[in-house]
């Protein structure tokens, strides 16, 4: 529960971070997110995990930890900009189908 | 402090492209197949028909024991190997140390094989050690997919130096790319443009590779490690100091002097051995041996696979054969604990994300998923640039068949194998589809007109490919949904699962482009 906990931690982190980056936004023509928070202490969340795990878990969970925080990361970073707007759009057709309107 | 000058980051991109592309077609083959390899243990038990395997030390093997000790010849009962045998009965292996002409030392006795159960006898032979996966021909397809993977069906060591070469490859690869990408930070959350433009794969490259360099380096690592420490390390260190006996140079590496004590002496409660190795390690043994029976140096050793108890690497416990009391976790090579035997004790777990079960598979899969994509996307990138020449340009029909057809050439082996799985040779079967649906591969990259439109037919076929391995497993006697659920074997609807959602997700692919291919054209009218 400890490892999926953390990973979900660092994800989040890692999801801020990908929302107010600057280049992403400047890519895709959009205004940077703002928190208010510096990219370097949402850093330090994201990897927080996994100073703390060494300490409290096996050697094993701190692997699964690295290994899925980098498979999702991935995952997410690889969405585009929009996505909930698009799928919002997919899904009003997909209801107007259904209805026959 | 300065980086590399323009000249050096110039020849640095030559070599990270021409390494890749020289050999990206089998480097894609073995990251690809060893992504699969990763689930063995789910495709096993997944191909395998039978409804109830009860592992062999879950029930008490001391009086079965001392029953066939009893019946052995005396030179055979010093030493004895108990473990599940391929096909998931119980044997216990009484042998000698016996030196034969152009083998080496082997090991020569008499091999038992018995129901897991209830010990009822199976099956008796004398002669030398068994070949356990002579015995297992339900695990023949995840055989051939780690054999792909291994040694790229190559026979011999010739395999696992051209896969060990790979590895050497890709970490040139991740290496090259590092210092080449000046901004690896800065690109690290930008996501693929549209437009199939350089650029778009130049990011989608980007990212798989930057996310998956940990990863990239760890398996192109301890990958070489393996492919060449048996190929290459211990024959070079049999033939230079035990007289190219491989098995002798195995034993002075891995088992520690002890001293002698000829004495003759009980061996302990092996039930009891096998309950307390179960406490310590958090998991039954893989196999438990007996070193020197009836002697008061006698000593039994458990081994258990990875990932007990939290650990990474696997457990040798080696108990007294006499108290039966635990002396210690043996270290994988060499005779005492050293930094490098805890090195070589990951190795393995690590290559093939094999330490906490399911979790550490299921990781290891995505992260496989990124560096092949990783791969991929290089080759595209590569190609892309060069659109305008036409050698090039053919070589994205070559990319085409290499990507999809691998796939597709691996279903055709799970087709071959569930075809086989009754009464034929599964082993001949599973190659044989594997072939055959090369040859299929071959033909449609022959009439295809364009790489676009061969991706899609084989997209296609891979898609039905997949829908088609559940109900050719059902329909050749496998275990049904119910069944499984009844006897907790999850592995069956775990597999299914995977190939059905990837087949829907190629489908609705296929329809949602065709959908936007159609209004394009409306829009365009």
């Amino acid at each position: 529960m400890i490892i999926v906990a953390s990973i979900l931690f660092s994800l989040a982190a890692l999801a801020v971070l990908i929302k107010q980056d600057p280049k992403r936004a400047r890519t895709f023509g959009l205004a940077p997110w703002q928190t208010g928070v510096g990219p370097r202490f949402l850093w330090l969340l994201c990897l927080a995990p996994g100073f703390v795990l060494p300490f409290f878990m096996p050697f094993a969970h701190w692997v699964i930890w690295l290994g899925a925080t980098i498979a999702a990361g991935w995952f997410i970073t690889s969405l585009r900009p929009g996505l909930g707007t698009r799928l919002k759009g997919e899904l009003t057709a997909l209801e107007a189908r259904i209805l026959g309107k | 402090m300065t980086g590399p000058s323009n000249q050096a980051i110039k020849r640095m991109i030559s070599l990270h492209g021409w390494s890749g592309t020289l050999v990206s077609i089998f480097l894609y083959a073995v990251v690809f197949t060893g992504t699969v390899s990763v689930l063995q243990d789910e495709i096993n038990r997944w191909s395998d028909p039978r409804r109830d395997i009860v592992h062999p030390f879950e029930n008490p093997i001391e009086d079965t024991y001392q029953q066939l000790a009893a019946q052995v010849p005396g030179a055979f009962r010093g030493q004895v190997l108990i473990e599940s045998a391929g096909d998931g009965s119980l044997r216990m292996f009484f042998y000698e140390k016996r030196k034969l002409k152009g083998q080496g030392t082997v090991d020569y006795g008499r091999d038992y094989l018995l129901d897991p159960e209830t010990h009822r006898l199976l099956a008796a032979r004398q002669g030398v050690s068994p070949h356990r996966r002579v015995e297992a021909p339900y695990h023949d397809l995840a055989h051939f997919i780690v054999d792909l993977h291994a040694r790229l069906l190559i026979p011999g060591r010739a395999g696992l130096y051209a896969t060990g070469l790979l590895g050497i490859v890709l970490l040139v690869a991740a290496i090259t790319g590092i210092l080449i990408h000046r901004h690896i930070l800065r690109d690290l959350f930008v996501t693929e443009r549209l437009g199939g433009r350089v650029v778009s794969l130049r990011d989608r490259h980007g990212l798989a590779s930057v996310w998956g360099l940990p990863f990239a380096i760890l398996v192109a690592f301890t990958g070489t490690f393996l492919s060449f420490a048996v190929s290459l390390g211990l024959p070079v260190v049999a033939i230079s100091a035990f007289g190219g006996d491989t098995e002798r140079a195995f034993a002075a590496v891995t088992a520690p002097a002890k001293i002698e004590n000829a004495t003759p002496a009980e061996l302990a409660n092996l039930d009891h051995i096998v309950a307390q190795a179960y406490l310590i390690a958090g998991t039954h043994p893989q196999f438990l041996r007996v070193e020197d029976a009836g002697r008061r140096d006698a000593r039994v050793l458990t081994v258990h696979r990875n990932g007990g108890n939290g650990a990474v690497g696997p457990h040798t416990l080696e108990f007294n054969g006499v108290t039966g009391d635990f002396l210690r976790d043996r270290p994988l090579v060499g005779h005492s604990p050293s930094l490098g035997a805890s090195t070589v004790a990951v190795m393995s777990p690590l290559h093939i994300g094999d330490f906490a079960g399911l979790a550490s598979r299921a990781v290891w899969v995505a992260l496989g998923a990124v560096l092949s994509m990783s791969i991929v996307s290089g080759m595209q990138l590569w190609l892309k640039r060069r659109g305008a020449d036409p050698v090039w340009q053919a070589c994205r029909k070559i990319l085409a068949v290499v990507v999809w057809g691998l796939p597709v050439m691996l279903v055709g082996a799970g087709w071959g194998f569930f075809a086989a799985v009754i009464g034929g040779d599964t082993h001949s079967g599973t190659v044989a589809g594997f072939l055959v649906a090369g040859f299929v591969v071959m033909c449609l990259s022959l009439v295809s007109y364009s790489a676009q439109a061969l991706s899609a037919h084989l997209r296609r076929i891979l898609a039905w490919g997949l829908v088609g391995l559940p109900v050719l497993r059902l329909q050749t006697g496998g275990v049904s949904w119910g069944e499984a659920s009844w006897n907790n074997v999850w592995q069956v609807m775990l597999i299914d699962l995977l190939c059905l959602t990837v087949a829907m997700v190629f489908l609705l692919r296929e329809r949602a482009e065709k959908r936007s291919a159609a209004m394009a054209l409306d829009v365009g009218e």
